[in-house]
């Protein structure tokens, strides 16, 4: 068995990176606004495809389905999440492309900056949300590691599968760039769905079939508990869904790449429709478990436990699942970080004349960088390491209102933005890090972020100077009349 | 310029689809897993009638001009 799955790894490791190497052949040019978003020439299927794999991490296939498991009602909240992120999306889509496209963006940090005509806000954010978000790459290659390692028996040490996710990953996305990321996320879905679709016949079988399930799935987990006290981790649930995919910049940046409008639009429908997959792949996947193998803890190692008791020949299957959920997640993750500390720290505040040449170059020395981090953490698996990946995520959504103000309301300041950004930031951070937050769940802190945000981006906005309107017609009367 | 009534039903649809989806567990007529899963699904289902109308009649792509195209990193900075 241990034969067959490193044979199969290594044919999806070299697949991978044949794909990502020939999505390079496919470039518009050496610039970097094809590294970035490939050139402006991604349609639909890439885009929401991307977005969708980056959503499914090596943590949602391992992780998420085992909270499926445990609390299959309480995450309702993250169906209405999936269901509400595209109708997000195509709100900062719509504009947001658009100026990207005139502009030549590839971050958000391009358009804040821009807008709120201030390089400090722009750095600030870019490093902020870095910070932030640089320990969640190295989740995706622990994964992987660690599966790899157990279904050895032991016998391939940890650092074998986290160095060679993190090898190939690296070299095809410093190679390609967003190009190869897209392509290769494209690959990883298509994995992920055909794996799943297998697993769930799988488990309802073991499981006694679909009406066994359903009459065994018990109440006490799969019903909301009594007096709405399911109401607050629902809420939680649902609002780091929701923003997380606005937000998060490893796959918020797909609203760039687009060759056109239309395909954004496409995008959007065709993400809610991948989205929502992953949603009910997870319900049929938590709620049959349930049933065929309860009481499995720590909750993220159920579906391996369901795989070695009831179809042991799939755990082969099951390992190139992980590793493609992983793999997509670091790539989007290292682009999207070169992106930032490449376009919003040196490109504007430590190289403002750098040519084309000069910022393609340090941007893959950049994804590098990311990469060596990415994996220098997951060796030395810090015990705080998921302390701090928590965050992620929550801190990220945090830019989402400046977004919103920056593509549609006309009274934002330069002061309104700075005083969201850093209360929101604070806050999180505060109820993630410091206290216990009295929402429960993994949107609780970012929830009071955001509220705390939004009030006073609105209120110190009102209560400064409007900005001139001009500039503000630069951003917001970008349609024709 | 004559007013888009679908931009008024995308948010009132949106906003129906949040308020239903909220309040699903303080609702006391789901009250069963049977009740969660299938209000849940009818919420997926008007969320995504509250999206085409968004995307197709509401706020569907417009009319742009790139008029003004800068390369990146070239737009004007007060600071």
């Amino acid at each position: 068995m241990l034969a067959i799955t490193l044979m199969l790894l290594i044919i999806y490791l070299g697949f991978t990176l044949a794909l990502g190497w020939w999505a390079y052949s496919k470039r518009t040019g050496d610039t970097e606004a094809e590294f970035f978003v490939t050139g402006w020439t991604t349609g639909f299927i890439g885009i929401a495809f991307s977005i969708a794999a980056t959503f499914a991490s090596a943590g949602y296939v391992m992780g998420t389905i085992g909270v499926f498991y445990g609390n299959p009602a309480a995450l309702t909240g993250y169906a209405f999440g999936t269901t509400f992120a595209p109708f997000l999306l195509w709100i900062v889509g719509r504009r947001l492309w658009v100026l990207g496209r005139k502009y030549h963006y590839s971050t958000y940090g391009d358009l804040l900056g821009d807008f709120y005509q201030s390089e400090k806000l722009r750095m600030t954010i870019a490093i902020l949300v870095s910070i932030f978000f640089a320990p969640y790459l190295a989740v995706n290659l622990m994964g992987p590691g660690i599966l790899l390692n157990q279904a050895s028996g032991g016998s391939i040490p940890y650092w074998v599968g986290a160095v060679a996710m993190a090898c190939v990953g690296t070299i095809y996305t410093i190679r390609g760039g967003m190009r190869a990321v897209v392509w290769t996320d494209i690959l990883q879905t298509l994995i992920m769905i055909v794996g799943f679709f297998v697993l769930i016949f799988m488990v309802f079988g073991a499981a006694g079939g679909w009406g066994k399930v359903w009459a065994d799935l018990p109440d006490k987990i799969a019903a909301y508990k009594p007096s709405g006290g399911s109401f607050w981790i629902v809420l939680s649930w649902f609002w780091i869904v929701g923003f997380m995919q606005a937000g998060n910049p490893d796959r918020a940046f797909r609203l760039l790449i687009a060759k056109d409008l239309y395909s954004i639009r496409k995008g959007v429908l065709a993400s809610l429709v991948l989205l929502n997959l992953w949603t009910i792949i997870a319900f049929l996947m938590g709620w049959s478990l349930a049933v065929a193998v309860p009481g499995i803890t720590p909750t993220d190692k159920v579906v391996g436990a369901a795989i070695v008791k009831f179809a042991p020949f799939l755990m082969p299957m099951f390992m190139i699942m992980v590793w493609a959920g992983g793999m997509s997640t670091l790539d989007s993750g290292m682009i999207g970080l070169g992106a930032m500390i490449t376009k919003d720290v040196y490109r504007r505040n430590i190289n403002p004349r750098a040519t084309e040449k000069q910022v393609s170059n340090v941007s893959r020395i950049i994804t590098l960088a990311c990469g060596v981090f990415a994996l220098v953490v997951a060796l030395l698996r810090p015990p705080t390491l998921w302390f701090f990946i928590a965050g992620a995520a929550a801190v990220a959504m945090q830019w989402i209102p400046l977004m919103i103000g920056a593509l549609y309301w006309k009274r934002a300041t330069t002061a309104g933005a700075w005083a969201g950004f850093l209360s929101g930031v604070a806050i999180t951070a505060l109820f993630k890090y410091v206290v216990t937050c009295p929402i429960p769940g993994p949107g609780g802190a970012p929830i009071l972020g955001m509220v705390v945000n939004v009030i006073l981006f609105v209120v110190v906005s009102k209560a400064t100077a409007a900005m001139d309107e001009k500039h503000v017609a630069l951003y917001q009367d970008i349609y024709h009349k | 310029m004559e007013k888009n009534v679908y931009k008024t039903w995308t948010w009132v649809l949106e906003l129906v689809f949040l308020f239903l989806a909220f309040t699903a567990p303080l609702n006391p007529l789901i009250t069963t897993k049977a009740g969660v899963y299938y209000w849940t699904f009818a919420m997926m289902g008007l969320g995504t009638i509250a999206i085409l109308v968004q995307i197709f009649r509401g706020f569907p792509p417009e009319e742009y001009s790139l008029e003004g195209e800068t390369k990146m990193g070239e737009i004007h900075r007060e600071e």
